[in-house]
């Protein structure tokens, strides 16, 4: 945290009864059981339990969100949101796992998307010339 | 050379005097001193420093290293000075530190002498501790946490300062009421379920301040009163070397 760049060191946790104000990084894991208002990030995973509640941008390799989060997400390997997870932002990721029950209000972002999305309708165009 | 500094505890001579025969066999006998009302350790190991000699030997608990260990950084002594340890606690954490396991193997480790130099966590202005500083409460206290670019509200009731520096806060009060499951558990007398600790957790950075602003609590080191909330608690690095096992592997 902070710097630390120890990426074998000890995780973040934040408990339930934490209320935390700033910028949280750390090299290692983090997980949020409590409320933060803040940018979270981390080299490596950030999970957001259920009693947790996030008002700030989150940048991690993967992201599991099971409580409520204000703000965009960047997850570069996974995001998953789980049943319980509420998430008020946008999300760029390249593979994004919503699960039945969760809430999703926001802009969905994929990395390379616009150039696959270019060749698909390149690709759509010659179709029908050829027709 | 070896300046030793003993416990003065009349249920541990024989195991003083064991450790002073095996000294004598490996001949690295040394001046051998107690504390008293008059001389206090810390007092005692400024002495040793101040006669030349190049390793203070601390004999006994966790709470004789810690008081040698701040007496040797407040003479500015950690960088020419070694430590050197007999733990009377072979599962201790300082013994594991050091990677003995018995008194034997910590005399053998001083005449071998291999040395390791090791980060010290300090409670500003002057107090250090190789161990663990903690903050306890009987019920669940309001603090206020500051680092690098945080601020954080915690409820707690123990703040364990650990070397790295690691800070784990733990809140041991149920806060939410037990579940029907847990009562009819309880009611038919089999045992409860227990969830995740959602309420503990852990820090670790370069320093921290501690603030309680409802009141002012002890911060305890071996069960001595090293300091009073507010805190600032940082890391040494590379602020003492200390004698380790042969084959001392951990950090």
């Amino acid at each position: 945290m902070m710097g630390d760049k120890n990426v074998s060191g000890p995780s973040t946790i934040i408990g339930a009864n934490v209320k935390l104000v700033g910028t949280l990084y750390d090299a290692n894991e983090i997980t949020v059981h409590g409320q933060i208002e803040g940018e979270i990030k981390s080299d490596n995973n950030i999970i957001i339990t259920e009693t947790a509640y996030v008002k700030g941008p989150i940048s991690a390799e993967t992201v599991q969100i099971a409580g409520q989060v204000f703000g965009s997400i960047t997850a570069m390997s996974k995001l998953e949101i789980l049943p319980t997870g509420k998430v008020y932002g946008s999300t760029t990721t390249k593979d994004l796992n919503i699960r039945s029950g969760a809430i999703f209000i926001g802009k969905s972002n994929m990395p390379n998307g616009e150039k696959e999305m270019v060749a698909a309708e390149e690709m759509l165009d010659d179709k029908e010339i050829a027709s | 050379m070896y300046y030793y500094i003993m416990e003065p505890a009349s249920a541990k001579a024989s195991w003083q005097e064991k450790v002073k025969d095996t000294l004598g066999d490996l001949g690295i006998a040394g001046e051998t001193v107690f504390p008293s009302p008059a001389r206090t350790i810390e007092e005692l190991a400024a002495l040793g420093i101040m006669k030349g000699y190049s390793t203070i030997v601390a004999v006994g608990s966790e709470k004789i290293v810690n008081k040698i260990v701040t007496a040797m950084i407040n003479q500015n002594a950690g960088k020419d000075t070694v430590l050197g340890i007999i733990p009377e606690d072979y599962d201790s954490k300082i013994a594991k530190r050091i990677g003995v396991s018995d008194y034997k193997e910590a005399c053998q480790a001083l005449k071998f002498r291999k040395l390791k130099t090791i980060d010290i966590c300090c409670i500003e202005p002057n107090k250090y501790f190789m161990t663990e500083a903690v903050i306890e409460t009987t019920k669940t206290t309001e603090a206020y946490l500051a680092m690098d670019k945080i601020q954080a509200g915690i409820e707690f009731n123990k703040i364990t300062i650990k070397p790295g520096i690691r800070l784990e806060i733990n809140d041991f009060v149920e806060k939410k009421a037990p579940s029907i499951k847990n009562l009819f558990n309880a009611f038919i007398g089999r045992k409860q379920e227990v969830g995740p600790d959602i309420y503990s957790s852990l820090f670790h950075s370069d320093s921290f301040q501690i603030e309680t602003p409802k009141t002012s609590l002890p911060v305890k080191v071996d069960d001595d009163i090293v300091a009073k909330t507010p805190i600032i608690c940082h890391q040494e690095n590379k602020a003492l070397k200390i004698v380790v096992a042969k084959d001392n592997i951990i950090n």
